[in-house]
């Protein structure tokens, strides 16, 4: 799957979202490649069991070695399951479906520890089967990161030197 | 015995790096006041920045920073999210250091403090101006003591870049600030401030948005201008 994405980060602090843009590339089951094209250039990899990101500078590719990567690796895990339509087989996550249309799935972490990161998820599919057309991300009241997906392409079978590992 | 030689060596070359400074002529330092005032924000700002952040290691971290300072109240209300939009480290300063959300390795008050500490010194003007003038180069520079004893050194270049240099009061060099000529809006795109000593770090920061906010910070104007 290939998809274009649009992020918004609405917090208390910001009068106008913050808004980032980018492409995201997967192969079933933990094959991600979540790239930013603005505002700062960073590519996020996830082949299987490694994550590593990397920022795109005018002299090449930088490894980002920040700690709060291993936060995200929880997020993509959790993004990887979404993608492959698992929703309830969720370690850490329990799955709500919403009985009104369309039908949004409402994410809820199951440990207290994960709650203090992240509050719940909002997944909200798209018309067409087996897309995801929008994900929200709530850190706490004041806090979330909204992800919209556009022109979205199943069993688009990416190249796979896309997901490896760069120099 | 060469053991007390190096650190004797070392301490008198840190304390050799204050600049002399030759008094202007009364008629420029007006202009040089005005210079050294236009370095700092003189009214309320929200800023994001990229910043690039160089461990003691040697690593390096990216992160996205946001800003809402207001130097006339002295508040401070600071962010720091990764690239993904995780938001690692929250909060406010003022007459109180108050800490609305940290995550490991950002939950200490150290950090926070420090963090805040570094922001005042980029973007407040440090207090009272003890003097000012010349540097050998032409430079203007004001050079203000804080009331901890410490001293700050901000540094006007002729095109219009300029430099923070924060020492104690043995005039050791503690932090130093270096910006790019500021753009149509005012701001430094790019800021770089160095941390010497323990614990030594580097900030890279580039700016993404800016906006000035008026006194109700729900209401601002997006005009970007910084007043002069």
């Amino acid at each position: 799957m290939t998809s274009d994405f649009t992020q918004k980060k609405h917090m208390k602090i910001l009068s106008r979202p913050l808004v980032s843009e980018g492409k995201l590339f997967y192969i079933s089951p933990k094959t991600l490649r979540w790239e930013y094209s603005s505002p700062v250039k960073s590519i996020l990899i996830m082949n299987e069991s490694s994550v590593h990101r990397y920022i795109v500078k005018d002299t090449g590719y930088e490894t980002d070695r920040s700690v709060n990567l291993q936060a995200m690796r929880i997020v993509l895990d959790e993004i990887t399951g979404w993608l492959n339509g698992r929703f309830e087989d969720n370690p850490g996550f329990t799955a709500e479906l919403e009985k009104k249309k369309p039908g949004r799935i409402i994410l809820t972490p199951r440990e207290q520890s994960l709650s203090k990161t992240i509050s719940r998820i909002v997944i909200e599919p798209s018309k067409e089967p087996g897309v995801i057309e929008k994900i929200t991300i709530y850190e706490s009241s004041d806090s979330c990161t909204v992800i919209e997906f556009k022109n979205v392409k199943l069993n688009s079978d990416p190249d796979r030197s896309l997901f490896m590992e760069l120099k | 015995m060469r053991l007390i030689l190096f650190f004797l060596l070392s301490a008198v070359l840190s304390c050799a790096g204050i600049p002399e400074i030759i008094p202007a002529v009364p008629l420029d330092e007006s202009k040089i006041e005005a210079a050294c005032g236009s370095v700092f924000l003189s009214s309320s700002w929200r800023l994001v920045h990229s910043i690039e952040a160089v461990m003691p290691d040697g690593s390096k971290g990216y992160v996205i920073g946001i800003t809402a300072a207001d130097p006339v109240k002295g508040k401070i209300h600071a962010v720091i999210m990764s690239i993904e939009g995780l938001v690692v480290f929250e909060a406010e300063s003022g007459a109180d250091l108050r800490i609305i959300r940290a995550m490991p390795p950002f939950d200490s008050q150290v950090f926070a403090a420090g963090l805040m500490n570094d922001i005042r010194l980029i973007f407040f003007r440090p207090g009272e101006k003890e003097r000012s003038g010349l540097l050998s180069d032409g430079s203007y520079i004001c050079r203000y003591k804080k009331p901890d004893g410490n001293s700050v050194d901000v540094i006007c270049s002729a095109d219009r870049s300029w430099k923070i240099l924060l020492y104690d009061g043995n005039h050791k060099l503690l932090r130093s600030v270096r910006a790019s000529v500021p753009d149509r809006q005012g701001l430094p795109s790019k800021i770089d401030l160095k941390a010497v000593g323990l614990p030594e770090y580097s900030l890279h920061m580039e700016l993404i948005e800016s906006e000035k906010l008026q006194d109700n910070p729900s209401k601002s104007k997006t005009s970007g201008k910084k007043s002069k």
